[in-house]
């Protein structure tokens, strides 16, 4: 029983995931692009799906989706019962790929190719000199439907395009984000993931980009055709000027609305393009990098078979081996603590301490040194140049000193000397006089031990009591 | 400068360690603040002096920092030696499992114990361990120097990761462009 293209229509889209199935059968399994089914596969489908219905329903779905049903509707292409195959229309075969974005096949470069032959083609009609542009005119007529169908399937074309990259894209996207490392089945996933990507932003995106750029030198070679060697947007602007030119002014409003369609899909194919390049570049460095540890690896293997040849000496590599290029980058990395004698004096919260006992040290040697070679550097700082002064000071002062008397006390002594003999003496003054006693004699801690402290000109030093000894003479206790 | 941080800092170098822009803290990575006291602009100088007054110098690689002598440059250490032999041991044994190399610097990644046994009972990386002087197992020698080094850690599933510095070399050695090698100041791509 015959049932109407309307309710044949609603049955197909009802029952899509049929439709489906016989879609990825012969383009998975047996990797055919034509989208031709056997009517067998069909009818085993069918009468499948059909098991689960009642009875009444049964019927009516085999008589909807019956092939003769079909092609009594011209919804099928063809029927060959000889061959046993039968292809569906192919506005419902793009009406079904557009209801699942995943099956919307990408335009790939020869494809493209042919959309721009059709635009040089339509370039060619409305260049024609014996076109007469006048309303009523059958050839005039002809070739501005020519011009709105090539354009109009131009931009739908690249549309399903736009839809078909953005829904592989996001599906490879999310495969590689969702890595685990932990399952391998989920890697190898990935790497197929990851070489899709790749495929699909060299063999459809690029081109796509080329497409619509109209500014584009497009360096492929010129078509059969008529050897144009303009870029496609390119053209679709010459044609939408011939009409300006001869003043049609709604044709060209209307062309230039599907240009600006077509060109703003170029913004869909950057942002893909983009949205896909992290990947790229990812899937890029990962070859990279297993191509040289593959290098390395065999360098390696190849130097460590050369050395182990079961000799008695020289048989480990060094790390000057050839092989060991990459880890310069370390140089001589390595423990160094164990050349430390001692680790570094870091200097106190003043940083002065560990100048002021260089200075000390230094002093104290002078006469040793002959001036011309010990020519003390020029102070750097103020406070350099103030305690440089105050040595000079002390020293001066120092010259006078009884070093051949000893001393129960020399702190004490020290302080009232230097109180005489020394302007603005401080109590910090006499740490710094003490060195210039010990070349003289020996300055030693009194026993049992006995602390003082000394107040002066606002400053406090308390200290143990130290006495001062010159040198041959007996100390007290020997006495 | 921070006295504090820079005595732990030389402490670190000193010992042959790197230094990493992150650390792990807990299950969670977190910034060094040794790496960020070295790696600041206003410090950085002062500190390329005072280890070049001292005789050494101060290098960075990617994210990290160490410690080289001055005046030694044509002198590639053992250690260097060992870390190049084990890196490669390692991303080869990946490679070789179909996996990828984010295996070895992601956190959430990381390769078992039981993977570098495995990786390590291979004949031809026992091979190359023997020949380069590494004579215990490889999840032994992998403790000693990456681990010892501070050029990987053990993420909270106990799985090895590499650190900046680890990183930083594997990318270097795979000739990825993103490293940066500097030293004194100077850096190049």
């Amino acid at each position: 029983m015959r049932v109407n293209s309307d309710l044949t229509l609603i049955a197909i889209l009802e029952h899509k995931g049929l439709f489906f199935q016989l879609m990825d059968f012969v383009q998975r399994d047996l990797n055919n692009p034509s989208l031709e089914f056997t009517i067998s596969d069909y009818q085993k489908l069918l009468a499948h799906t059909a098991a689960s219905m009642k009875t009444s329903d049964r019927r009516r779905f085999l008589d909807t989706l019956g092939l003769e049903n079909l092609e009594q509707n011209g919804l099928l292409n063809y029927l060959d019962r000889r061959s046993g195959r039968f292809r569906l229309q192919q506005f419902i075969l793009d009406m079904l790929c557009h209801l699942d974005s995943k099956r919307l096949r990408e335009l790939s470069s020869a494809e493209l190719n042919q959309l721009l032959k059709q635009l040089e083609e339509c370039e060619r009609q409305v260049s024609d000199e014996k076109t007469v542009w006048l309303e009523g005119n059958a050839d005039f007529e002809e070739m501005v439907h020519s011009v709105y169908n090539t354009l109009n399937e131009v931009s739908s074309r690249l549309k399903s395009n736009v839809r078909a990259l953005k829904g592989q894209a996001s599906h490879l996207a999310e495969l590689v984000d969702r890595q685990d490392y932990t399952r391998m089945e989920r890697s190898e996933q990935v790497g197929f993931a990851l070489n899709e990507i790749l495929r699909i932003h060299e063999r459809n995106v690029t081109p796509m980009l080329q497409f619509l750029d109209e500014h584009l030198d497009i360096r492929r070679p010129s078509t059969e055709l008529h050897g144009s060697l303009h870029s496609p947007m390119a053209l679709v602007q010459k044609i939408v000027e011939r009409f300006y030119q001869h003043r049609q002014g709604e044709h060209v409003t209307r062309l230039q609305r599907i240009q600006i369609h077509i060109l703003r899909l170029g913004e869909d194919v950057s942002a893909i393009a983009k949205s896909l390049e992290v990947y790229v570049r990812y899937a890029q460095q990962e070859r990279q990098r297993y191509n040289k540890t593959e290098e390395l690896y065999n360098e390696l293997l190849m130097a460590a078979r050369e050395k182990q040849q079961g000799q008695q000496r020289d048989f480990l590599l060094k790390p000057d081996h050839l092989v060991f290029r990459p880890a310069r980058v370390f140089g001589n990395l390595r423990n160094l603590s164990r050349t430390q004698t001692m680790n570094i004096n870091w200097p106190a919260n003043s940083g002065m301490d560990a100048l002021d006992e260089v200075l000390r040290v230094r002093l104290e040697r002078v006469p040793t040194i002959s001036v011309e070679a010990s020519a003390p550097a020029k102070p750097r700082s103020k406070e350099e140049l103030l305690k440089r002064t105050v040595i000079e000071r002390i020293m001066k002062a120092m010259e006078h000193f009884d070093y051949g008397e000893p001393r129960s006390d020399i702190y004490q002594e020290l302080h009232h000397y230097l109180c005489d003999r020394l302007p603005n003496h401080r109590l910090t003054y006499l740490v710094d006089a003490l060195g210039f006693l010990t070349a003289h004699g020996q300055i030693e801690l009194v026993s049992p031990p006995q602390f003082q402290q000394m107040i002066y000109h606002g400053q406090q030093l308390s200290y143990r009591v130290r006495s001062y000894n010159p040198k041959g003479m007996k100390t007290e206790e020997a006495l | 400068m921070n006295q504090g941080l820079s005595r732990k800092i030389y402490r670190e170098l000193i010992n042959g360690n790197i230094i990493n822009k992150e650390r792990m803290d807990g299950d969670l990575l977190v910034p060094n603040p040794l790496f960020d006291e070295l790696a600041s602009e206003e410090n950085r100088e002062h500190y390329d002096h005072l280890y070049s007054y001292i005789g050494y110098e101060l290098k960075q690689l990617g994210d990290s920092f160490f410690l080289n002598e001055v005046g030694k440059d044509d002198v590639l250490s053992d250690v260097a030696m060992r870390v190049q032999t084990l890196l490669v041991i390692l991303s080869r044994g990946v490679s070789a499992r179909n996996l990828y190399t984010g295996i070895l610097t992601d956190l959430r990644g990381g390769l078992s114990r039981g993977q570098i046994e495995e990786i390590g009972n291979e004949e031809e990386n026992q091979q190359i361990l023997a020949a380069v002087g590494l004579k215990k197992r490889l999840l032994a020698e992998v403790e000693n120097t990456l681990i010892t080094r501070e050029l990987a850690f053990w993420n909270a599933q106990e799985h090895l990761v590499l650190t900046n510095g680890g990183k930083a070399f594997l990318d270097d050695m795979h000739g990825i462009r993103d490293v940066q090698v500097s030293h004194a100041g100077v850096t190049k791509c």
